[in-house]
Order: C-alpha cells, then structure tokens, then sequence
C-alpha cells in the first residue's frame, strides 16, 4: 500500500476525533542537545573530508531506512525549486543535492555533506511551492550551520565502517543543535525572498507543524526546539523586516507537480 | 498482472485529488485558527486598513486564505476580514495522532542498515542553468531584494 494511501486511510481513521491547541509559549534561548557518544573528534566545518563523510554514511543511513521516491517528476520539481534558491544567495561549497525518500513521517535535514533530503510525507505537509521552498530553504541554511556537526568536537573519524556509521546514526538522532536551527530559519526567510517566493511561507509553515504531534516527524528533524519556539524567536524580525514583503505562493504547480509524479 | 496496474493508478490518484482537495481533515487542511493575542479584524491585509472589529484571545477563526504576513478569516457572526500571522496558531480538528510508525522514526533508522554503496552511487536529478530559468519564468518567479 503506497505511502498516500496509507496517509489517506489514517486521516479518514482518525476525522473524529477531537484536538486541543497547547497555549502558545514564550521564546527560549536555544540549548543544544549533548552528544553522549558521538566521535569527539568531528569538526564543525574545519575539516572538508571528515564532515563529507559524516554527511555521507548519515545519507547511507536514511538509504537504509527508506527508500528514495520513485516519482521521478516530483524528484525533479523538488530539485529545481532547490537549485533556484541556491542560485539566489551566494552558499558555502557542497556536493548540493535534493533527494526524496518515500516515507510518512514529515522528515526535512541537511547533511553535512550539502545533501538535502525530505521525506514524502513533508510533501503531503505543504500546500504550495512557496512552502516546499521554505522547507528547503530551511534545509539549506542547516547545512550552512552545521546544524548537525555543531558543538561535536574536532579531529579524526572512528577507525572502522561499524563506528563511522554508529557516529553518523547518533548525529541523526541527536537531530540539528537548536542554535543552528534557529541562525537557519531566519537565513532561510532571506533566502526565499531573494529568490522570489513569499518568505511569509515559511512561518505559516511552521505555525501547522506546530499543530501536529511530534510523531508525526521524524526525530532525525526535531531540534531542542519546538516549532511555537522556533516561530517566537521569528517574531522580531518577521515585524521588523518582513512586514510588508510578499512574494510568489504557487499553489496550482505545487499541485500540479505532486500529482503528475503519480504516473 | 496488468489489469492489477491499469485499476491501481486512477484509485491512487483519486485518493490524491481528495487529499489534496482538503475534503477530509488531512495534513493539507488548517481548519481553525486560534488567536493567541487581541488583534484588530481588518477590512484588508495591511496595518494601516480600517478595522471591523477587536477580536479577542482564544477567538476561533476559520481561515479562508492567505497573502503575505495575513490571513484572511472568517470570525464569528460571519464576519470576514483579515489578521496577523503572527497573531494566531493553527489548531487541527482533529488531531493527528501520529500513530503510523515509519523507517525514518527512531526505531526504523536505529535499525536501519547503511548503505554506503548506494549513498555513492545515487544518481540525483541536477538541472542546468538554462532549465533553472525556463521553470522560474514559468511561473513569474522573479528574484526579490531581501532586506
């Protein structure tokens, strides 16, 4: 049973229930979460060939635990509205990529390596192109950040395939450090104004994740912070300097793309 | 086996169109909004339009669209006008539960097994220049001046 029929079901499963909104809750300053057994030796971007093979055994992980969308239509949208916001602002130089993986947690990271993977069921999330590329855009900043490496240590990699790869599922794990989060999502509000789509995008975004359980998301994308925190620490400078700015939404080819790639 | 794939597709799509359509409470829909603040009910999506009404916190409000920082909303007595953003959280009736576990949960990527040779030989879709501009001018997606 496809990953959409199974959403489908689920929704139609649970339309009775009722739901409760948690009251709104004031900014925290970001506290990253610590890395218990993680290599202390990884860097934070000093060393180019230790975090691209971070970055990549994390990819070989999420290989592993699920399969890459086989609609090669929505691949191709996601890539280019990936690309077109990296062609706008300059970004630090990666091996940039835009993968899908077929799954229903809403999943969204950005590995060391400049890989960016999202999940299907992030796509089933969204509402419009505008959305996709904040959650994109997103993404992007984290691999910037080094939302994933941040506060790990520096030096040499494990020695051996089993650890490299227990180091890189402990990063998953640990999810992006909280103040990388939050340095990317207001990069990210620059990004996609630059680039054209309505940076109002990405805290609407925010504000329906904020909505859903947390099982809904994979715990590789949860930060130490929660989205209504994550959409405090925007409220200055979304008043400050993005008030008035407006952009491109693009529901009908958002629509359009997700349903062509079902041939 | 190619009668199963001819009646497959349109059910798939179908189950699609519906999600999509927002006809049942799926990820798609934002069925209430919820203020968080007292906030001016607006003729407009702008601070300086004149205001309907004074709605208060903890006022329910179905939301009809969205333009910039606000959405436009219909409160109670079917008023309609528009509010902040910012002045509001979306409040999902009902709920997800979250309940559909996955390989990319906790569980599914502890126990995943890496694959390492995949990883490197993945071939992902990168579009020229050219392309990059055909798919912006397509939809009048034109670069903006961030501040």
């Amino acid at each position: 049973m496809s990953t959409w029929v199974r959403n489908g079901l689920l929704c139609l499963c649970i339309a009775s229930l009722a739901g409760c909104a948690a009251a709104p809750q004031a900014p925290a300053p970001p506290v990253d979460r610590p890395v218990a057994n993680a290599p202390p030796e990884v860097t934070s971007g000093r060393n180019d060939p230790q975090r691209d093979a971070l970055g990549d055994r994390m990819l070989a992980v999420l290989l592993g635990a699920a399969p890459v969308e086989d609609r090669p239509q929505v691949a191709r949208y996601v890539a280019l509205v990936g690309h077109w916001l990296l062609q706008q602002v300059p970004v630090a130089e990666r091996n940039w990529r835009f993968l899908v993986l077929e799954d229903a947690a809403i999943f969204q990271a950005g590995l060391p390596s400049g890989c960016v993977v999202i999940s299907s069921g992030l796509l089933e999330s969204l509402q419009s192109e505008a959305e996709l590329a904040a959650a994109l855009a997103m993404a992007i900043e984290q691999v910037q950040a080094d939302a994933y490496l941040r506060g790990t240590g520096a030096a040499s990699l494990p020695g051996t395939e089993s650890g490299l790869s227990a180091a890189a599922l402990e990063l998953l794990l640990r999810g992006p450090a909280a103040s990388a989060v939050q340095q990317a999502d207001q990069s990210a509000l620059h990004r996609l104004q630059a680039a054209g789509y309505d940076p109002w995008a990405l805290p609407a975004l925010l504000q329906r994740w904020a909505a859903l359980p947390v099982g809904a998301f994979s715990d590789a994308t949860l930060s130490g912070l929660d989205f209504r925190q994550r959409l405090a620490l925007l409220r200055a400078p979304l008043n400050a300097e993005y008030a008035d700015s407006g952009g491109a939404e693009i529901g009908q080819r958002f629509r359009g793309s997700i349903l062509q790639g079902t041939d | 086996m190619k009668n199963e794939n001819v009646t497959r597709l349109p059910v798939r799509k179908l189950i699609l169109i519906f999600l999509l359509g927002g006809f049942i409470p799926s990820l798609q829909a934002a069925p209430v909004l919820l203020l968080i603040e007292d906030a001016h009910l607006r003729v407009g999506p702008a601070a300086h339009m004149p205001a309907i009404e004074v709605l208060a916190v903890d006022s329910e409000l179905v939301p009809l669209e969205r333009s910039g920082g606000w959405y436009r909303v219909r409160a109670d007595q079917m008023l309609e006008g528009w509010v902040p953003v910012l002045s509001v959280q979306v409040v999902f009736r009902p709920e997800m539960d979250g309940a559909e576990r996955t390989g990319l949960d906790r569980a599914g990527l502890a126990a995943a097994l890496p694959r390492p040779d995949d990883a490197a030989g993945l071939e992902i879709y990168t579009p020229t220049t050219r392309e990059l501009y055909d798919f912006a001018g397509a939809a009048r997606l034109t670069p903006g001046t961030p501040p």
